[in-house]
Formats: structure tokens, sequence, C-alpha cells
């Protein structure tokens, strides 16, 4: 048995297939946007997710920098994703949810797909909470989130893209299908469950606002720089191959700062003046994913 | 903590109002940004004893205390000549010990007309683990040494070192202070909810383009630190035209002061006086001009 698990088997980006883009298009570009609440109270065990406060309690500075994410940097993304015509898919904590209904709302009316995405980002999967908890807290999650989204809510990113042995399978007997916490593809793949299947939509760490801008503290203008080189080798690689995916996280409390916007709206459109490149939400990439289509 | 039964969760110091059913915010002269400078002029001990906050290496921590002296032998000085040069003025966070150690430091700061907020006393005194008489007992000390250095009332406040506790913001307005700038969560003054129905608003401070976090902790270079700034200055500008938006420009002579670096501020200032419709503040002005004009409608503002 090539892998150590039973979610997937082990494929090759050569291999891969059943992504079947509009005419003319090579590489979906999905935008996704993390809404996340970061409580005051956020333990430090069993481990901080990216974002978490790490000064000591309270932290009065780290919340209100996550709060202006929501308060003001969501509003500035939306006017940015509005300009260069993208709608993207926001994976919504219930945290969130309930705390900034407006912009959930604003998302909503444009036709952004809202995903749930946990509690909020103390609750923590992993494999020191219960099975009836982690199940519970799924729920409610989705629960919230399909209050406020026009469609049915069909994907899953857990706070911190952390998950125990048990999500998968809760996940799928939460009737979701989708997930995007694994980073090992670049086209999307089926995770089976007893429960049921899923489909692994890709999705990027390394490329994300938060690693690249946050964590390894690089420029706005390097960022991009990445991010153009990404989309140039992709749409090569798509040229002669299986289409490919760009996954972008674009983060309120990360790239919605006066002194970051300018370039992320540069960059959006630049990547959208090639022809090839096809926004897309989540679902919709689900949607073109067929893959019993080999 | 006294009175405290459960962590907090939420802060709860302000409400969510969202954009379209914010005021609208016209500076003095039809400006649509207020750009304010603050310089953190600090003191931090040699050895800040048990209750203090650490050096990263054993007392006496001789590279990192000198660091931070540097800004007061030598950045202080030289931030100060560029600031004169373009005729922009300091709002300081200052630490009171500043007063009593280095008087001619504060001296300069006073003859040049600049505001002086509390920061504290020491930059090495925090506010963690203090209670409530510990924590009003640091505000009114501070406060009474740089309103006696400055001759004039203190109005602005940030906690030494961005230290919190969950009630400190409340005691601030029984010491006479009317804004605090330890809340970064917006880029517009917001009144802040304090025990017994005082006035507190929050002033813009910044978390993203303060000079110690860009190149002292993240290690960008000056003319990424000059960029960052520009670009900020350059999209709360444009913004500015529907309402008037605050950049605030933290600075420490530490990290600003130094040779290699001092270039950065001369970029910044040549392109923010470059323009008009821009409000060289300080805090004080800001706040005063919020409270006149803005905090009456916007503490009435409904939550969602």
């Amino acid at each position: 048995m090539p892998l150590d698990h039973t979610w997937y088997e082990h494929r090759t980006l050569s291999r891969a297939a059943g992504l079947c883009l509009p005419e003319g298009k090579r590489v979906a570009l999905v935008v996704t946007v993390p809404m996340e609440f970061f409580p005051l109270d956020s333990p430090e065990k069993p481990f901080r997710p990216s974002g978490a406060l790490d000064r000591p309690y309270p932290d009065t500075w780290g919340y209100a920098n996550r709060d202006y994410g929501n308060r003001v940097g969501i509003h500035r993304l939306l006017r940015v994703f509005d300009k260069v015509g993208i709608r993207a898919t926001a994976f919504v904590d219930a945290g969130t949810a309930v705390r900034y209904p407006y912009a959930i709302a604003q998302m909503a009316e444009r036709g952004w797909e809202l995903a749930a995405s946990g509690v909020d980002r103390s609750s923590l999967h992993y494999q020191g909470v219960s099975r009836a908890v982690e199940a519970a807290n799924i729920a409610n999650a989705i629960e919230v989130v399909s209050a406020v989204s026009a469609s049915p809510v069909i994907g899953w990113q857990s706070p911190g893209q952390s998950e125990s042995f048990d999500t998968l399978e809760l996940l799928a007997t939460a009737g979701l299908r989708y997930v995007a916490d694994w980073v090992n593809d670049e086209l999307p793949y089926v995770v089976s469950t007893v429960a049921g299947n899923l489909v692994a939509i890709p999705t990027s760490f390394e490329l994300s606002d938060r690693n690249i801008l946050v964590h390894h503290d690089f420029t706005v203008d390097d960022y991009v720089k990445q991010v153009l080189a990404a989309a140039a080798r992709l749409d090569e690689e798509a040229s002669t191959s299986s289409p490919r995916v760009l996954p972008l996280t674009i983060t309120p409390w990360v790239s919605g700062y006066p002194h970051r916007v300018r370039a992320l709206t540069e960059m959006l459109v630049e990547l959208l003046e090639n022809e090839a490149i096809w926004p897309a939400t989540c679902a919709e990439l689900l949607a073109a994913f067929k893959p019993e289509h080999k | 903590m006294k009175g405290r039964l459960l962590p907090l969760k939420d802060l709860d110091r302000y409400t969510y109002v969202r954009p379209d059913h914010r005021s609208t915010i016209r500076w003095p002269g039809g400006a649509r940004v207020a750009v304010w400078i603050v310089p953190n002029i600090e003191f931090y001990e040699l050895d800040p004893g048990g209750s203090g906050k650490g050096w990263p290496r054993p007392v006496p921590d001789v590279l990192n205390y000198s660091l931070r002296d540097y800004g007061n032998r030598v950045g202080v000085w030289r931030m100060m000549e560029v600031m004169d040069a373009f005729g922009v003025r300091g709002s300081v966070s200052l630490n009171s010990a500043v007063c009593d150690r280095l008087p001619e430091i504060v001296a300069a700061c006073v003859s040049r007309g600049w505001e002086l907020m509390s920061h504290g006393i020491y930059n090495t005194q925090l506010f963690y683990g203090m209670n409530e008489e510990q924590v009003g007992d640091l505000i009114a000390e501070s406060v009474r040494t740089i309103s006696s250095a400055s001759k004039r009332p203190v109005r602005g406040f940030l906690a030494p070192a961005l230290s919190s506790t969950e009630t400190f913001l409340d005691l601030l307005p029984k010491y006479g202070i009317s804004y605090t700038i330890d809340l970064v969560h917006d880029d517009r003054p917001v009144p802040i909810t304090v025990r017994d129905a005082a006035r507190l608003i929050s002033v813009p401070y910044s978390s993203e383009i303060n000079d110690v976090r860009v190149m002292g902790v993240r290690g960008y270079s000056a003319d990424d630190y000059a960029s960052m700034v520009k670009a900020a200055f350059d999209q709360l500008y444009e913004e500015g035209r529907e309402s008037g938006t605050v950049l605030c420009m933290p600075l420490h002579p530490f990290v600003i002061g130094h040779p290699h670096r001092i270039g950065a501020l001369i970029d910044v200032l040549t392109h923010i006086t470059a323009h008009e419709h821009v409000w060289l503040a300080t805090g004080e002005e800001i706040a005063d001009w919020y409270y006149a004009n803005a905090y009456d409608v916007d503490s009435k503002a409904a939550c969602h």
C-alpha cells in the first residue's frame, strides 16, 4: 500500500484527469477569503493556528488587528473584487457570521459562495476533541452559515486547516461535498470515507497571502511576483497537459490593509488579462470536476 | 482579577458599524486624510526586576539595552532634525521616566510644540499581572510627571509596550485621558465604551506601518518600509474623498533614527507633504475635532 491511510490513493499530477474547464480556459483561478474570528481568550494548546493572537491575555492589540480585517479590510476587498469581476468563496466561521452579518450579506448579494469553516479560531479540529464535540461543531458551523447563504452550503475549510482522524468522515456525514484543507495537489481529487466521498479542492498555503506576507515577511511586490510566476507556469503546463488550478487565499486582515490593496488589485487585473484564466468559486470548480471522465 | 468571571471572548469596547451606516468625516480645510506622527520615546530599564519585562539575554543585556539607548542619545535628534525640516510635529508616546532621567529630550519636544501622550512609566514595567489599583497608580504617576514637564494636560494614552488588562481602558478617563491609541481596529476615530458612561475614543495607531514592527521585528528594508507607508497614504488619501481617514506613522528613534534608515523618513515625508488636502495633525487635534463633530452621532450608531 503506497500510502499509510485510506482517504485517497496516490496519484501523480501527470495522471490527473476529470477537470473540464469551459471552452478556451486552461487555469481555474479559485480565490478563497477566510472570515475568521479569533477570540480574545484563545488557548495556546494544542497549537496556535495561523493568525492566532500571540501576546499575553488580554491581547487587545492582536484582537483589534484581526478585527480590522473583518470590519474594514473585507469591505476594501469587496470593492477590489467588484472592480476586477471576481466572485470569491468565503470560508466563514460561525463566529464571524454572527458578529459581522453585514459583511457576509454583502458577499451573498454578490453571488459569492459561502462555505463553512468551523465555530471560530479557538475551536480547532484535532485528535484531542471528542467525536461528539467535533460533530456538533461541524453541525453548528454549517447551520450558522446556511442561515445566511442563498445556496446550500457544500464546502468546508477547518480552522487553521487542522483535522482529526474523524474530520473527513464527519464532514461527509454532515452532507458536505468538498474540503479545502489539504495542500497536496493542483487538481481536485476524490477523498473516500466510510460515510461517503468528498472532493479535495486544491488549496495552497505556500502561496497564501498570510504565509508570504505575514509568516515569511515578504513585500507585497514579492508576493505579487510569486503569484504571477505561478500563474505563468501553470498556464504553460496546461497548454500541453490537463488544466490546472491556481488557488489564492486572500485574507482580510492581511491584504485588506491600505498599504497592500493597490498591489493586490493590479495583480488581479494582470491575472485576468490572460483569457485562459477562468475565475471560479470552489463550487463552480467542483461542478467542473467529473472524476468519471478519464 | 477583580470582577472577572470568565476570560473574555470579545473585546466589547466598541460596536460594529457597517460601512454604509458610518458618519461622514470632513476634516478641517477639506483635508482627505489626517496624518499624525507618533514618535515613541521610551526608557527601558537595565534591570527591570522580577515583575518587569525581561530582556532576551541575561542582565545586563548590553546589546539590546544599548540599542534602545541609541534612540535617546542619537536617533531622536536625527529624527527631530528631519521632522523640523518638513515642519511636521510629533505626538509623542512617552515613557514618563524620560522626563526625570532625560529632561533634555522632553524639553526639545515641548519647545517644538509637540504633544506628549502617556506611554506608561517605563517600557519595561508592563500591565500584565497588575491589579486595577496598581494599573491606576501607574497611569496616574505617568500623567502627573508628563503634565508637569509639559505644563499641559495629557490627553492621549498608549499602554507600555502594548501590554493590557481587561479594565485598563476603564481607568483612563479618570486621569484626564480622552483618547487611547491601543486599538488598531479602524482607519477613523471610534467611540470606546468604558465604565460609568465616561467618554473615551480610539484614535488610529498602526500595527502595520510601525517602524519597529516593519524594520525592527519583521526585517524589511528601509526602502520597503517607505514603499509601504507611501502606499498606505495613497490608499487612504484616495478613500478620503468619500470620508476622512487617518494615517498614523508610529516611529521609534532607535529604529528610524539610524543613518541607514533616516532617508526612508525623508522619502515618506516628501511624498506626503507634496499633496494638498492633507491635515498634518496631532493626536489631540484629531480627538478634539472628532469629539466636536462626530462623537455624538457615532456613539449613537446602532450595532449592525
